[in-house]
């Protein structure tokens, strides 16, 4: 545990002292830098079709528009081409997977997890076998014991298996998410715990490290009222931003918060000045504003009771 | 003569009819007429062969003509500056329209852009209509010259286009044109009559002074004239309640809100109540319902049972010198009554209130979310200049004409409107963490049978609020543990299938484009939808059962407030609630 706090402290320090470091243009240009290394990273497994490029666009649109019947009936034509590549059939399967999971109300989850185990074992090499394991475990019912522990063993086997997979950020916020949200037992709390904060560890520039410190973050805030332990994520999580800006000054206000929680009233003035500022038209706005007021007169009366004493 | 040359007979008669004649005849001339009259229109319109005329149809549900004209003159102006494009404009009755809608897109007929009833319907949006992101990140074309120009079209609109983003797709689906707010409409004339100055009230001391100032005045002139017509649904949870139970109460939840969330949380409130350490019966609640049995003494007998229909007719026929209505009522005031209709903000008591000041936290927040919502076909065969259409529309000189036409007030940014309109924007300051009653079926259907006997005075505030805690204790766990968690873990399967396509479109070049910014902020849709999967239906469902269940088991203690200095409270807890929060095992509980 001390390892993880300071790990923690890492975090946090690395952070600020990074976006400190840099001036207004010169954090924007480095908040440009990272979404565009993020992208190059979420597309470096991007795969292309063989032959049947144009077949595939018109399945996959078929799907996005949620006519199942249509996509199902073009992923299979081009799943049973003779002709068709590894490319090719490896979408297909996929694609069919993904029609049989969401075709609802009448989704055929066994036709479902059929496709994804056949790119599994027919294709095992494929980048787009962890991902199958991935869409596999998702597809279990977290909710009773047996599809929680068949889930994590999908999600086990992609992270051990495929350790070099991009699927594996996802994979490790999946596996953390049966043991954080579906037990009450400490035991297995402290798993999902250590899966989040071992990932980020080793992975702290992932795409979805923002997601993780969000989880951390908020579990240690809410659920264990550890204040020290949910601060770091909880500033890597503000500073990193959420993907939705109308989550933003939630996220600035749970920071401040965790600060105030702390007694520590000082380093959560810039995060109620944050929403002032950065949100105001946000719901936070108005109780921020009132929040900066009262601290600022806390603090005075605090620095004239110290002078006095001093005095 | 047997029967069967009879009948021939009859039809014989029947066919050489002078009556049938005549109207074969003016059938020929009726149709030859329409003949004529296709032509001279075909002839009087600027020479544009078949191939390159674009025909696009814009439907909306709204039957008042100056919306007619105001959208027909957007659509001339728009053929004018592309003379090969035809902008027909429609509008099909509300009460018909849904169906309608559907019956066209089920036949594969929608109009190219049509007017959404619901913001967020993602089934329907998702089969029928385009996805909108990538386009409204465009710049509006017809922004040049103005202060958006080279804004990207989304970031043109006051909420950044959030009233047309739906939330479970991750994906923009809607072009707002409007924003609109609740607020109280009054009569001038009456006011300057009854008071001698047409002025608003200036708080909600003075608003009763008004109130009082206009009984007297239909006293004296011998006539019925109500101060304030409302009806059940103005005075009932979105309106009236909300407004001054959300102004007394802001901050009152704050050591409630265990996930420092910042927003309402009726999660919290249930909480409080369970461990019996939140007292509903506090001089601050009970003052916010006072209020209101006062304001209720000034509406007309009976409100309960009126509709909105009947408020208008009284304050039109000057039988009520105030009336509650939103901005789209203002034109209909503005062109129907025969004097001058002003409008102002619902009007809170302030500081120096000697009954309510010291309970006054803020105002309520109103969120400034844009509205009037038009999506485009995905069977449009004209989509881009179908989306033209609605960047004309919605530029900054267009949306501020458009809506000064109509008495609307304008999403884009920038735009100018009407001196009295201005009132309409909405407030965006105001306070959170407040109370938040009626989150639950139960709780409205017992607010919707005793709320109203309270106001009239047959129900005391305890009766009321004794009850209120009892259903909302006893049935408010099951709804908001139980039955709202059922409903979430259904909705999943929505937001997974949503994050599998943008999943897809990281794995396949064929399964679409993948861009940074696509959706909302800086990252990609992919990132966002897994952020949606982990904060909602992760976190969300993890905090409440631990909490809940370790608070059930007197395991939980709410955030320590010998940490947080007690004088950083908006409202600042009882000086015994630190110990009471210790609890050992809420009430009921084994």
């Amino acid at each position: 545990m001390p390892a993880l706090f300071k790990v923690s402290i890492l975090i946090i320090v690395s952070i600020q002292v990074s976006w400190a470091a840099l001036p207004g243009s010169d954090s924007l240009d480095a908040e440009k830098l990272r979404r565009q290394r993020e992208y190059e990273i979420l597309l470096s497994e991007r795969q292309k079709a063989d032959r049947y490029s144009d077949e595939l666009k018109e399945a996959w649109t078929a799907f996005g528009s949620l006519n199942m019947a249509e996509a199902i009936e073009k992923f299979e034509d081009i799943n049973d081409a003779e002709n068709a590549g590894e490319g090719d059939r490896v979408q297909a399967l996929y694609g069919l997977g993904l029609c049989y999971r969401y075709n609802q109300p009448k989704e055929d989850k066994e036709k479902a997890r059929q496709y994804f185990n056949q790119i599994v074992e027919e294709y095992p090499q494929n980048s787009v076998a962890a991902w199958a394991l991935l869409e596999l475990g998702i597809m279990e019912n977290v909710y009773t014991l047996e599809g929680k522990l068949e889930a994590r063993r999908r999600y086990q086997q992609v992270l051990s298996s495929y350790p070099d997979s991009l699927a594996i950020h996802e994979t490790a916020l999946r596996l953390a998410d049966t043991y954080l949200g579906k037990s009450m037992h400490p035991a297995e709390i402290e798993v999902g715990l250590s899966i989040l904060e071992e990932h980020i560890e080793k992975y702290p520039d992932n795409p979805l490290v923002g997601s993780m410190h969000y989880r951390l973050g908020y579990f240690y805030f809410a659920c264990r009222q550890d204040y020290e332990k949910s601060l770091p994520h909880s500033v890597a999580n503000s500073t990193l931003r959420m993907e939705d800006p109308y989550r933003w000054s939630e996220d600035f206000w749970h920071t401040a918060m965790n600060f105030m929680r702390l007694n520590r009233v000082e380093e959560a003035l810039p995060w109620f000045e944050k929403i002032a500022n950065e949100r105001p038209e946000a719901r936070e706005a108005l109780p921020a504003k009132e929040m900066i007021i009262r601290i600022k007169r806390y603090l005075e009366k605090k620095n004239s009771k110290v002078s006095t004493i001093t005095r | 003569m047997n029967k069967n040359s009879e009948h021939q007979e009859q039809i014989h008669r029947r066919s050489l009819s002078p009556f049938l004649l005549f109207g074969v005849v003016l059938l020929l001339i009726s149709y030859g007429i329409s003949v004529v009259h296709v032509y001279k229109i075909q002839k009087a319109r600027p020479a544009a062969t078949e191939d390159d005329l674009a025909v696009i149809r814009l439907v909306h549900y709204l039957s008042e003509k100056n919306v007619m004209d105001a959208f027909n003159k957007l659509a001339r102006d728009y053929e004018k500056l592309h003379p090969n494009v035809r902008v027909i404009i429609q509008s099909v009755p509300k009460r018909a329209y849904q169906q309608w809608l559907n019956t066209q897109q089920i036949g594969g007929t929608t109009p190219d852009l049509f007017q959404l009833e619901l913001r967020g319907n993602w089934t329907m949006a998702s089969k029928f209509q385009e996805v909108l992101t990538s386009r409204v990140g465009e710049v509006n074309p017809y922004n040049i010259g103005t202060g958006l120009e080279g804004v990207p079209w989304r970031d043109t609109y006051i909420d950044g286009m959030e009233g047309g983003y739906f939330y479970s797709l991750l994906e923009f689906y809607g072009i707002p044109i409007t924003v609109e707010t609740a607020r109280i409409f009054y009569n001038k004339d009456l006011f300057r009559e009854a008071t001698g100055s047409e002025a608003p009230p200036r708080n909600f001391q003075h608003w009763m002074e008004i109130c009082s100032s206009i009984k007297e005045y239909a006293k004296q002139q011998g006539e019925k004239i109500f101060p304030v017509a409302a009806t059940r649904e103005d005075v009932k949870q979105y309106s009236f309640h909300n407004f001054y139970l959300q102004s007394f109460t802001g901050g009152l939840l704050i050591p409630y809100d265990v996930n420092a969330g910042g927003g309402p949380t009726s999660q919290g409130l249930l909480w409080g109540l369970q461990t019996s350490t939140l007292d509903l019966k506090s001089e601050r609640v009970r003052a916010a319902y006072n209020l209101q049995r006062d304001l209720a003494q000034n509406f007309q007998p009976g409100f309960v049972s009126d509709l909105a229909d009947q408020t208008r007719f009284l304050f039109v026929r000057q039988r009520a010198a105030m009336v509650w209505g939103k901005t789209y009522d203002f034109v209909l005031y503005n062109e129907t009554a025969k004097f001058d209709v002003g409008a102002f903000q619902v009007p809170y008591p302030d500081k120096n209130d000697p009954k309510y000041g010291k309970y006054f936290m803020g105002r309520s927040w109103e969120d400034p979310i844009t509205k009037f919502l038009f999506g485009l076909s995905k069977s449009s065969l004209k989509k881009d200049v179908a989306l033209d259409f609605m960047k004309f529309c919605t530029s900054l000189s267009n949306n501020e004409w458009f809506c000064r036409q109509l008495d609307w007030y304008p999403a884009i940014r920038n735009a100018e409107t009407k001196e009295e309109l201005k009132i309409f924007a909405p407030v965006s300051e105001g306070v959170s963490s407040f109370l938040d009653f009626l989150a639950m079926p139960e709780i409205e259907l017992y607010f919707d049978q005793n709320y109203f006997l309270y106001l009239d005075g047959q129900l005391t505030f305890d009766e009321y609020i004794d009850e209120f805690i009892h259903r909302f204790v006893t049935k408010g766990e099951d709804w908001l543990m139980v039955q709202r968690d059922a409903i979430s873990k259904k909705e999943i399967i929505g937001s997974e299938r949503n994050l599998a396509r943008s999943r897809v479109k990281l794995l396949f070049e064929e399964a679409g484009e993948m861009n940074l910014g696509q959706t909302m902020g800086t990252g990609t849709p992919y990132q966002l939808g897994v952020q949606i999967i982990q904060a909602f239906f992760g976190h969300v469902f993890t905090y409440r059962q631990y909490v809940h269940t370790r608070i059930k088991e007197g395991s939980y203690q709410f955030p320590p407030h010998n940490l947080m200095p007690r004088e950083l409270y908006p409202i600042p807890p009882p000086d015994d609630l630190l110990q009471k929060m210790r609890i050992q095992k809420p009430s009921g509980t084994k």
